[in-house]
């Protein structure tokens, strides 16, 4: 049982829609997080299953033509360090513009993107980007904030900080950009780190070194990680929790080594099947999962994998949508075989 | 209940099936006239430019009166409402005539409704006879007075007592297509050499971008004025045209041969350009086959746009009496009769050809605004 | 599955010394040369028919490139490529000019890494896959479109979809439509550039078993290009290890992984991330950035962030050499060394 005080952040029964001319877009369709205090929570899906809007929606940064229209994001903020006391919001009620939102948005709950290089602005060295953090949501001088930003850089790994601080984007490298990224976003020690494919875009080898980068900086601040990714293999490397994410949904969540060793949603039980592994034996046969996702105008009716499910049953799965149930403790499933 | 839910999502789910092969087969062309009707704006703006061509192909029957007939007894009329009420009953639209008294001070002429006479209008009437495009003849009128005799100047007249809006009509059909004539021109222009420089790059690219922005860098009104200046004034109205289009063109070119020189180094590495040479296209079938449908809307939309600058600078050109000249009229000469103060401030409806020129402008303006912004319909 | 039908297990083609450099322009008016990119910097390999060889590194290493001078795209500045005609004789792809190039362009094709941008969105189906056949074959009309349509049913597409564009299909079918373009003229050799990089995770499996699938249909031999060691897994029979343009490492699949002699192999193998967290395990940790392909560092190019340099390989570049039969490694310590490969895990799930 996740204890009262172990929960900072849980996103219950979310939904965000999207306007188009083209008609509404589900994109995420009723889904629920739970995230523990200083653990990390990978948050896996493919293309169109959700997970950035929901990482958008939480920071109440959805682009228009989107916006929650329903469900709750309690946040729990600690008011004594530790998590004994603390004091609950709904971030969706909160006006995303507004002044509450944008003291908790950098300083409380922080984001991390895909791109480094657009994630920083290409006119503003990263100093005076980072320095920006903390001047916005701190008392203090421009000089205070130019020596911390400088033991930032030092912190995550940067060479020369104090020659760096001065450097624009374009003169630094993919890998160091997501340094500079990440140091901005922990610049004012926050609880939760929301992280949205931050590797992707990098070489394998200058991955492990940001992922190692941002353990690390879990343990040194006691932050909890929001990781969202599609990648299996990185889930299994560093997180505590997982949840996987299709179409707008969260077919199951639990912890870790119950995902990859226990897997009860057909979903998540096909995907592991179709990875390909360095371990596994050379030429052997993939079995992928049947179909293709579905285009997001043309949801499927009941639970959206039934098309795609070999444990599909007609006239159950294609009819109402399955609910998250608790099969076991902190093992959730939303699958009509499995709760049956 | 739950049946129905189920067998009415199986419903959408076809329908939406069906819709979406449509979508599935559509050309790019199709996919840009959807994006493009759902911009308001520039679709009503489409229709409207429709109308305003029509005016300007239809000019001899629209106009009410002969545009180049004066008449000394109305210099500087006012414009004259139209009135459908009279004694609180729906009736004929009419006008009232105009009472003519000399001011006696600085001997103007000063005109007032006389609300006795009323001068019922009507469609289709018998006028001043025409040629339609210089060949029919007819004499049948859109509107105008009832009574052929009669004179009514809905707009006003001129300082020779010519009246305003017919001037205006007529105005159009040089206005709007000294435009195309001009943009025709810059596109066929601005098409090869913009291409050549960006297909070959290089040195040839180097020279053609040089030339560009030496253009670009002369003062257009100076050079304008020079080249019209250049322009015998014995020629014939025609020739005057052409001469001056051409004059046009000279600068509009470098605008569109820009920009299609940056679409073709951008699109030189895409991969399906690349894949092209592999599955054995030649040189031109792949510039022709391959690249040019890829912007060819993005010119489209830039053609568009550069109309108005092409009317902006004709009727600029004219207003200054460096382009065309009376008789010939256009907006631009029209608004020469405006030049000095004390006419406007007595007769203000001298400036209304400026309101057709800003009504084109802003027309076409926000048409080419709609098409380039449907001119890309794959936008990830 | 290692058994490969053996139809002739000889060279298909060989490359040798193969170098691209790109030159570095500054200035405006009269443009200097001020540097080169040696994205491709000496690399020796051949294939042999009806085989699969990776070619794999990070970013910057020249892997792309190299497959790009294979089809010409690039005019390579140095070096030769030797490929195997059918009927035996041998030719120098880099001295083949113009015209000639076409009839190589029918036989070594070429497979896209971006489904987006390989495909020409204002063309149906029907016209891309139908393009080679059009100029190499004049095909046209009915007799185009049967093809045309044989070509969508091997890769698993509907026939009916023929007249569709491009942006009524989804990423992993988009790949199906540009293996169908690069397969339709029965080429035998195919250089597949990153073809499943692009895709959704659960895809890549159906891609990547239509890959292997058609290999064995069509006696294919392919170049797989990837940077991702758990593909290459599944598909290649030889790999080869790319950094900053030259090969660090060339051998067998199963010997690669099992038991790597290159530092740079190591750390790839270690760096990636393995989708069961009870294989989680110390992972060796690179320092520093992937080395400037346009100011490589002196010596060994991987010796600054090589945790066993020493002071030999900051001077003196290792060359290629075949240390056992059939491998391949560029490093000056490669038979002292003892690496670690990526461990087999029991499949349990």
């Amino acid at each position: 049982m996740v204890v009262g005080d172990d929960l900072l952040l849980e996103v219950k029964d979310l939904k965000t829609q999207f306007f188009t001319n083209q008609g509404v877009v589900k994109a995420v369709d009723g889904a629920s997080l739970r995230i523990r205090r200083g653990k990390t929570l990978g948050v896996v899906g493919e293309s169109g299953c959700g997970k950035s809007v929901t990482a958008r929606s939480i920071l109440g940064i959805v682009e228009r033509p989107g916006r929650v229209v329903e469900g709750e994001i309690l946040y729990r903020r600690s008011l004594d360090g530790n998590g004994a006391t603390y004091e609950e919001l709904d971030l969706a009620q909160l006006k995303p513009q507004g002044r509450e939102f944008r003291a908790i948005r950098g300083s409380e709950i922080s984001m991390i993107f895909q791109e480094p290089m657009s994630s920083l602005s290409p006119h503003y060295t990263i100093g005076n980007q980072i320095a920006e953090n903390l001047l916005l949501h701190q008392e203090m001088t421009p000089e205070e904030a130019r020596e911390q930003t400088i033991e930032l850089l030092r912190q995550v790994g940067i060479a020369r900080p104090q020659l760096r601080v001065d450097a624009y984007p374009f003169q630094l490298s993919g890998g160091m950009c997501q340094r500079a990224v990440i140091a901005m976003a922990i610049a004012c020690r926050p609880s939760l780190l929301i992280a949205d494919e931050p590797t992707t875009a990098l070489d394998v080898t200058t991955q492990a070194q940001i992922l190692d980068l941002i353990q690390s900086m879990q343990q040194e601040l006691g932050m909890a990680v929001m990781l969202i990714t599609h990648d299996l293999g990185v889930v299994a490397e560093v997180a505590d929790d997982v949840a996987v994410m299709y179409l707008g949904r969260v077919a199951e969540s639990a912890d870790v080594d119950t995902i990859f060793h226990d897997p009860r949603h057909p979903y998540t039980r096909a995907l592991l099947r179709s990875i390909p592994r360095a371990e596994g034996a050379i030429r052997e046969r993939l079995n992928p999962i049947r179909g293709m996702v579905p285009d997001p105008f043309n949801r499927p009716s009941g639970c959206v994998f039934h098309p795609r499910c070999d444990a599909m049953e007609q006239g159950i799965c294609d009819g109402q949508a399955p609910r998250m149930v608790e099969v076991a403790p902190d093992h959730w499933v939303s699958c009509w075989q499995t709760t049956e | 209940m739950e049946e129905t839910q189920v067998i009415r999502d199986r419903q959408t789910q076809q329908v939406a099936e069906e819709s979406e092969a449509r979508i599935y087969v559509a050309s790019q062309w199709l996919l840009m006239w959807w994006k493009f009707k759902a911009h308001k704006l520039a679709f009503y703006s489409g229709i409207f430019i429709v109308l305003l061509y029509l005016v300007a192909i239809f000019v001899e029957p629209l106009a009410p009166s002969d545009p180049y007939g004066y008449d000394s007894k109305f210099t500087y009329a006012p414009p004259q409402a139209v009135h459908i009420f009279h004694g609180g009953k729906l009736v004929r639209p009419y006008v009232y005539a105009l009472k003519q008294e000399i001011e006696p001070e600085a001997l103007r002429r000063i005109f007032t409704p006389d609300r006795e006479t009323r001068i019922p209008l009507g469609l289709f009437v018998k006028g001043t006879p025409y040629k339609l495009w210089g060949i029919i003849e007819g004499d049948i009128h859109l509107f105008g007075p009832l009574d052929q005799e009669q004179t009514v100047h809905f707009l006003g007249a001129d300082r020779l007592g010519r009246d305003m809006l017919s001037r205006i009509i007529y105005g159009t059909r040089i206005s709007l297509s000294i435009g195309l004539v001009g943009v025709t021109i810059s596109f066929f222009l601005g098409t090869l050499l913009g291409g050549i420089s960006g297909y070959y790059g290089g040195a040839i690219d180097t020279i053609i971008q040089r030339v560009i922005e030496f253009l670009r860098s002369v003062p257009t009104i100076p050079l304008w004025m020079g080249l019209a200046a250049a322009v015998p004034s014995n020629w014939p109205p025609l020739r005057i045209y052409f001469s001056i289009t051409i004059i046009l063109s000279v600068i509009g070119w470098t605008g569109l041969a820009r920009s299609v020189r940056g679409r073709f180094l951008a699109l030189r590495e895409e991969d399906f350009v690349i894949c092209a040479r592999l599955d054995g296209a030649s040189e031109y079938r792949v510039i022709m086959r391959h690249m040019v449908p890829s912007f060819a809307s993005h010119m489209i939309a830039s053609i568009t746009l550069a109309i108005p600058g092409m009317i902006l600078s004709e009727t600029s050109l004219s207003f200054l009496g460096l382009g065309l000249q009376p008789p010939v009229i256009s907006w631009g000469v029209l608004l020469q009769e405006a030049q000095n103060i004390r006419s406007v401030s007595s007769a203000p409806w001298l400036l209304l050809p400026a309101a057709g020129v800003i009504v084109a402008v802003l027309a076409l303006n926000f048409f080419g605004d709609g098409l380039r912004d449907a001119a890309d319909p794959y936008g990830r | 599955m290692t058994e490969r039908k053996g139809t002739e297990n000889g060279k298909l083609l060989q490359v040798q010394g193969l170098r691209m450099h790109f030159p570095i322009h500054k200035g405006g008016l009269l443009r200097r040369m001020v540097g080169r990119v040696k994205a491709v910097d000496g690399v020796n390999f051949y294939v042999r028919h009806g085989e699969t060889l990776g070619l794999v590194g990070e970013s910057g290493c020249g892997k792309t490139t190299t497959g790009r001078c294979i089809l010409r795209i690039y005019e390579p500045t140095d070096g030769q490529i030797l490929y195997r005609e059918v009927q035996g004789s041998t030719v120098d792809l880099t001295q083949v000019e113009g015209g000639a190039l076409d009839r190589y362009r029918k036989e070594i094709r070429m497979i896209f890494q971006d489904p987006y941008s390989s495909l020409n969105p204002r063309m149906t189906v029907l016209d891309i896959i139908g393009e080679p056949l059009r100029n190499f074959e004049g095909a046209s009309g009915g007799e185009l479109e049967d093809r045309v349509a044989e070509m969508l049913r091997r890769v698993g597409l509907r026939p009916e979809y023929i007249r569709r564009y491009p942006h009524a299909f989804s990423g992993g079918e988009r790949q199906r439509i540009g293996i169908a373009r690069a397969l339709a003229l029965s080429p035998r050799l195919v250089v597949a550039d990153e073809p499943v990089s692009a895709l959704d995770v659960s895809v890549r499996a159906q891609v990547l078993n239509l890959l292997v699938d058609l290999q064995d249909e069509l006696d294919l031999t392919y170049i797989f290009v990837a940077h991702d060691l758990s593909v290459v897994r599944y598909i290649c029979d030889r790999v080869t290890v790319m950094y900053v343009g030259k090969i660090v490492e060339l051998a067998e699949t199963e010997a690669l992984y099992r038991e790597p002699l290159h530092p740079y192999t190591e750390a790839l193998m270690s760096a990636l991330p393995k989708p069961d967290p009870r294989l989680r395990s110390e992972r060796i940790i690179l320092e520093g950035e992937v080395a400037d392909p346009a100011n490589p560092p002196s010596g060994c190019y991987f010796h600054p962030r090589c945790h066993y340099a020493q002071d030999k390989c900051t001077h003196i570049e290792p060359e290629l050499r075949e240390v056992q039969p059939g491998r391949y490694v560029a490093c000056h310590f490669a038979e002292e060394l003892s690496l670690r490969g990526v461990t087999r895990s029991r499949r349990d799930n």
